[in-house]
């Protein structure tokens, strides 16, 4: 390795963007991503095996990509990391297959990582290390949770998760009900710019107090979903038209205020002064300006890396690679394995990872 | 040293050969064997003491197979590929397997397809493949009944062995074969098929393998498209585009082009002259998704195609050839001098299938603009003759 902090190579394919990170310690050199985003358009929602094809071709272009935008060679690389879960196996095993040949090929280590303790990871790149004790709140088309981070790197416990439909699924979901296009996020966000958020009060999933108990960290989206397609129905019914921005503006509301209630509850629960927020969800707008209110009453500090970090990115994966290889933690091992559903306590693949 | 690979049935194999002559292979059939192949193919190179400087070239089996485990063969030959700085070729997999059974009779290589199917080839006595590689039935497959079948296609199916009395071949090291018939093919200099049909057959299971085809790019031959079949309200549909249309035309404008697009104010300015019959602009949807749009301006004694603008997903289906239409039928039916009057538009030079198409409809160039075009591309400028009336 050389003098100047290790230079890691970071590869995600977890879902329908292959990503390839270059970081220098804890500087980005270079984030490279390939969407295939568009040809899941028209289906409404991501399609595994045209997911996994276009990975494939696009792995080799991205990654001369982020070589050429970081002006370094491959074999200036210290160590490989990849995501090896949690994710589409089909996707996961494209980005695995490129890692453990570049990792073998330039004889250096690999670790696999895991998908959502790399989101969190990201946030170092943009503002220093997180404290030691904080919370993150990670939504995306895949994923909702929430998570007490003590070191991004080797302690992840999580604290609550969707039962159901993760949030940025949701937004799909009710998108396609009110005519606006995948993914549904953005064009929620936007539709909603112009709606009134009190216009229809949709339930708050989990948030009665007999939910304390067992379900205080978790969310439920598909009763949300639900009752939005009534609602729609029943207008539709009655021969009234649709008021896109307002219905758009009450479901983003009635997310957006469990996702910040249960994660600034975390955060007083578990004695967190740091609140990330990370994953696709995390560039809506409504969900930054009211996490910052309630954050801010609650005296806990904010942080949301730019939205292009809060995507699937390769950078997330090189960022928690770095922070493993300067914490001296040992590599996984070349024939490690995806595993769709690995668990964010699994920061990294172990020695043992193989067997399980 | 030529480092063989091939993921595309139930067996990874992986191989060492030199200069045609096979120095040592693995077939590994446990579960998961595709995740090890790296670590197999280091326990087969480390085993022979090599090391991969002598590694002058890579040959991949490319299917058709079973699409994940034929995808990490290719990922894994490409990668080493680019780090080793060595050329990477792909071969049929039933190719390889008509090879390894080594028969001197008429054969059909069959491999298991799921869902019923085979992916299946036939070979005459000298080896060549006289059909195929496809996916079918083995119902649907002719002349099998009697034959010496080779792959292990038919496994699932004792029944239809005996009744069609089929011969079964079992082959292995097909790594080994990979590896024998790419040195082979290469010094006879058999090129590379990449011909744009093979490319299209790789995305999207369209256009066929050439019969002569040895080497192939190594992309996977994947024979069928992906299962996904679009929601059910997704029908097309062409109407006048209205302001609600506005966020969605200009997000794909911005999408479709990123170098000079309008934002929605030009739309919004350009959709005011909708009331006064100097513009008119259509949308077309997929479901309630904009996929196109198009639109005209017709003043006095000459006419504008503004714009024409369809999503990759939908281009080839007529959509543009509808729009423009549209557009045309729109000029010609004009008041006074304005209708059928001579129409002009502004094409990217680079754009030969939008030119194909204005074409068509009567533009011939007129005019050139160099580097008319924010990343420096020509601009042509097209002219339709007014029409008389």
């Amino acid at each position: 390795m050389s003098s100047q902090q290790p230079l890691v190579l970071g590869i995600e394919t977890s879902c329908d963007e292959t990503g390839i990170g270059l970081v220098r310690g804890t500087e980005l050199l270079a984030d490279a991503v390939a969407s295939s985003v568009s040809e899941h358009a028209r289906f409404g929602g991501v399609v595994p095996e045209l997911a996994s094809r276009a990975h494939l071709e696009a792995m080799i272009p991205t990654i001369e990509r982020a070589c050429v935008e970081a002006d370094v060679a491959l074999t200036d690389i210290d160590a490989v990391a990849v995501t090896a879960g949690p994710g589409l196996v089909g996707a996961l095993l494209v980005g695995v297959s490129a890692a453990q040949s570049l990792a073998w090929s330039l004889g250096r280590p690999i670790y696999g990582v895991n998908h959502l303790a790399a989101h969190v990871a990201v946030d170092e790149l943009q503002h220093g290390p997180l404290p030691e004790r904080s919370v993150a709140l990670l939504v995306s088309g895949g994923h909702s949770s929430v998570l007490l981070v003590d070191d991004v790197a080797t302690d992840v416990q999580p604290l609550g998760a969707t039962l159901d439909d993760a949030a940025g699924e949701a937004f799909d979901k009710v998108a396609r009900l009110l005519g606006l296009p995948f993914p549904g996020g953005p064009h929620i966000d936007r539709a909603a710019l112009d709606g009134d958020p009190l216009f229809v009060e949709f339930p708050r999933g989990l948030t009665a107090r007999k939910d304390q108990e067992h379900h205080r960290f978790d969310f439920s989206f598909s009763g949300l979903k639900t009752a939005v397609a009534r609602w729609v129905e029943a207008q539709q019914q009655a021969g009234e038209s649709i008021p896109v921005a307002d219905v758009a503006a009450s479901f983003q509301e009635a997310v957006v205020d469990v996702l910040t209630r249960k994660a600034i509850d975390a955060c007083n629960e578990h004695g967190a002064t740091t609140l990330m927020i990370g994953g696709g969800v995390a560039a809506n707008s409504r969900l930054r300006a009211m996490a910052s209110e309630r954050a801010q009453a609650a005296g806990v500090q904010l942080r949301v890396p730019r939205p292009g970090l809060c995507t699937d990115n390769g950078a997330m994966v090189a960022a928690l690679g770095s922070r493993l290889v300067r914490l001296g933690i040992d590599p996984s091992p070349l024939d490690l394995r995806v595993d769709s559903s690995l668990p964010v306590t699994d920061t990294v693949l172990g020695a043992e990872a193989h067997k399980s | 040293m030529l480092l063989a690979i091939d993921t595309a049935t139930s067996v990874v194999s992986v191989a060492l050969v030199d200069e045609g002559t096979v120095l040592d292979s693995i077939d590994d059939s446990t579960p998961g064997a595709a995740d090890r192949l790296v670590a197999t193919i280091d326990q087969l190179v480390t085993r022979n003491h090599c090391d991969t400087s002598q590694i002058s070239l890579i040959a991949v089996g490319v299917g058709p197979g079973p699409y994940t485990s034929t995808r990490v063969g290719v990922m894994v030959a490409t990668t080493l590929g680019l780090t080793l700085d060595v050329s990477v070729v792909g071969v049929c997999t039933l190719d390889a397997i008509a090879f390894a059974a080594n028969q001197s009779t008429a054969l059909v290589v069959a491999t298991d397809a799921r869902r019923k199917e085979i992916y299946w080839a036939r070979y005459d006595a000298t080896g060549q493949r006289t059909e195929g590689p496809a996916v079918a039935a083995p119902q649907q497959v002719s002349q099998l009944a009697g034959a010496m079948v080779a792959g292990g296609g038919l496994d699932r199916t004792p029944e239809l062995i005996e009744e069609l009395d089929v011969t079964t071949i079992p082959v292995t090291n097909l790594a080994a074969s990979i590896g024998q018939l790419a040195h082979t093919e290469l010094s006879k200099g058999t090129t590379v098929s990449v011909a744009g049909d093979l490319v299209e057959h790789g995305r999207s299971g369209q256009g066929s393998i050439p019969i002569d085809a040895r080497l192939f790019a190594p992309r996977p031959l994947y024979l069928r498209r992906p299962d996904a079949v679009a929601p059910k309200q997704s029908t097309l549909s062409i109407r006048p585009m209205r302001w609600p249309d506005i966020e969605q035309v200009a997000e794909l404008e911005q999408q479709l082009f990123p170098d000079d697009s309008w934002n929605a104010e030009s739309f919004w300015g350009e959709l005011a002259g909708m009331s006064r019959d100097i513009r008119r602009y259509w949308v077309a949807l997929r479901g309630s998704v904009v996929v196109g749009y198009a639109g005209a301006s017709r003043t006095g004694d000459s006419s504008d195609v503004q714009t024409i603008a369809v999503t990759p997903a939908e281009r080839r289906s007529g959509m543009g050839r509808q729009l423009l239409q549209l557009m045309l039928d729109w000029i010609d039916t004009g008041q006074g001098s304005a209708g059928g009057s001579p129409t002009f538009l502004e094409v990217a030079a680079d754009n030969s299938a939008a030119i194909a198409l204005y074409e068509s409809a009567g533009f011939a160039v007129t005019d050139t603009r160099a580097g008319y075009y924010r990343n420096g591309v020509d601009a042509l400028i097209m002219m339709r003759p007014r029409r008389s009336a």
